[in-house]
């Protein structure tokens, strides 16, 4: 089962004027693959990611499944920048909400629930509520819940760019090891050129306004083997080609001003 | 093997109807009322026609009757608001403050808000005689409590990191109320305005109904003993009216004094 984006536009009224987000966008993203999109801030990131989660309705042009094993909806799993957890639900009931949603009966929850609090390491804080959580660790129950609900396709709008900059290097080698055991194909939004070259398989650049693709790279490194020593020098050329690629549109970004920042 | 489509989730949510349908609902209601009192399912003694309620607000617009209680009732609720909710202001600030404030403040607060405050009256006629100045003190005190408990914890909730950096400025306390406190509790304050609004207008009718001659309370309660219902309902009209320019105003005011919230 293959995601396809094909040729999908989003523009949104401001005030009576068009603005178009998003031009001519097209992308697929095969099983177990792993696609970064990277670009500067503003340039529509999380409206393709929206747009792909079906939480936003494109202008044009259509998101859809090849292949889909036909009588059953492909779910995602979303992680947000923001967490988006619910104050009022402890860690455990935040990692449950999915698997309600889609009517499992309670008892049954808990073997799931608690697999996963493993798997992201917050075994022991099933009861706390989300603001007695550090940043890192509310962002691993985010993980926790899109996993839970075992998607086919996995979202990540920049879900570690409130972490500081060593929580943020721990929870991406994390990330690279949880990957590596569930291999879900991947959507992953990030501004860090670093990142995504150490995360994906493909790193795919969006130019600014409207949102083009102005670039797709493959990175041909072991996913596992990136942080070696050895690999230094060609993941640091990675980014320098990428950066060269996106500093101008990153520059222009930074000087203007948004009508609605 | 199928394609699936994704779909948009957030339609349902995110569905809007144009302005005229709440017109429409509002002129069905009144057309469906309006019917009812016509094919006399219920006596116009107990419930009178929108259409003649209408006449009636009319008449009594004419010959000036509404002018004048409406002025009667305008001066006490405007009189009693303001001196209710500058007092409120100024201690809910206070309180909100100043430790020692806090301390001795709030539980008198505390004690004295569960009263009903018309309960109050009697005593203010018998302090401040049966004139406008026990009625004005009613509404105000009504105003007051709503106003100083936002207030209060609209001061405790502003941003600790905006005093932080007013003080690391060396602000002094009285530049950091002025200009951090106050600000940042404003949205609450207002919440507060508006909590008072409802309760100056009850408690304006409800002083009026208990001891004035003039005023809109005054002139329903009067058309109720006489059994005049359109003439009543008119004054409840006006009350509706008095209430929503009430409202209107507040949020005029708001937008004023919060021009950087969303
Ligand atoms: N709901 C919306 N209404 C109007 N404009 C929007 C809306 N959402 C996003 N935009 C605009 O679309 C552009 C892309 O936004 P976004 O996808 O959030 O960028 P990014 O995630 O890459 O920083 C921005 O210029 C933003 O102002
Ligand atoms: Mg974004």
């Amino acid at each position: 089962m293959k995601l396809i984006i094909e040729g999908v536009s989003k523009s949104f009224g401001v005030r009576g004027k068009e603005l178009t987000a998003l031009e001519d966008i097209n992308l697929s993203i095969a099983e177990e693959e792993f696609v970064a999109i990277v670009g500067p801030s503003g340039c529509g990131k999380s409206t393709l990611l929206n747009l792909t989660a079906g939480l936003l309705s494109p202008s044009c042009g259509s998101i859809y499944f090849k292949d889909a094993s036909p009588g059953r909806m492909p779910a995602f799993g979303i992680v947000f920048q923001e967490t988006g957890l619910f104050p009022w639900r402890s860690v455990y009931e935040n990692i449950a909400f999915g698997l309600e949603a889609a009517g499992t009966p309670k008892a049954a929850l808990k073997d799931e629930i608690m697999h996963y609090i493993e798997l992201v390491g917050l075994s022991g804080f099933e009861q706390s509520f989300p603001h007695q959580l550090s940043g890192g660790m509310r962002q691993r129950v985010g993980i926790a819940r899109a996993l839970v609900i075992s998607p086919d396709v996995l979202l990540m709008d920049e879900p570690f760019s409130a972490l500081d900059a060593q929580t943020r290097t721990i929870m991406q080698e994390e990330l690279v090891a949880l990957w590596e055991k569930t291999r879900l194909s991947t959507l992953y939004v990030t501004h860090n050129i670093q990142e995504a070259v150490l995360l994906a398989d493909r790193v795919v650049l969006l130019s600014r306004r409207p949102g083009r693709v102005s670039n797709i790279i493959e990175i041909k490194i072991p996913r596992l083997e990136r942080e070696r020593a050895e690999h230094t020098g060609a993941i640091d050329e990675y980014v320098r080609t990428i950066w060269e690629h996106i500093s101008k549109d990153a520059r222009a970004a930074l000087l203007e001003v948004e009508e609605n920042g | 093997m199928a394609d699936y489509k994704v779909q948009n989730k957030m339609l349902p949510w995110q569905k809007t109807y144009p302005g005229w349908v709440s017109a429409l609902a509002m002129i069905a209601v009144l057309a469906l009322w309006e019917a009812v009192c016509r094919t006399g399912l219920v006596s116009s003694l107990f419930l009178p026609s929108p259409s003649e309620i209408i006449c009636s607000l009319w008449e009594m617009t004419l010959t000036g009757e509404i002018a004048s209680n409406l002025a009667a009732s305008l001066k006490r609720i405007i009189a009693g608001f303001l001196l209710g909710s500058l007092a409120g202001l100024l201690f809910g600030l206070l309180t909100g403050a100043s430790a020692l404030g806090d301390k001795v403040g709030t539980p008198l607060i505390q004690a004295l808000y569960p009263i009903p405050k018309i309960a109050l009256l009697p005593l203010f006629i018998l302090w401040l005689g049966i004139g406008e100045l026990s009625k004005i003190t009613i509404i105000a005190l009504g105003v007051f409590f709503p106003v100083a408990m936002n207030t209060y914890s609209g001061v405790r909730n502003v941003d600790a990191l905006l005093i932080k950096v007013a003080v690391s400025f060396n602000a002094g306390r009285w530049l950091t109320l002025k200009s951090v406190v106050l600000p940042g509790a404003l949205p609450m304050i207002f919440a507060g305005l508006r909590l008072a609004a409802g309760t100056s207008l009850l408690l304006l009718v409800a002083a009026e109904m208990i001891a004035a001659r003039e005023g809109i309370g005054a002139l329903i309660l009067h058309y109720g003993d006489l059994m005049i219902t359109d003439k009543l309902m008119a004054g409840v009209i006006v009350l509706s009216l008095l209430g929503l320019i009430f409202h209107a105003a507040l949020q005029w005011l708001e937008k004023r004094a919060i021009p950087w919230k969303e």
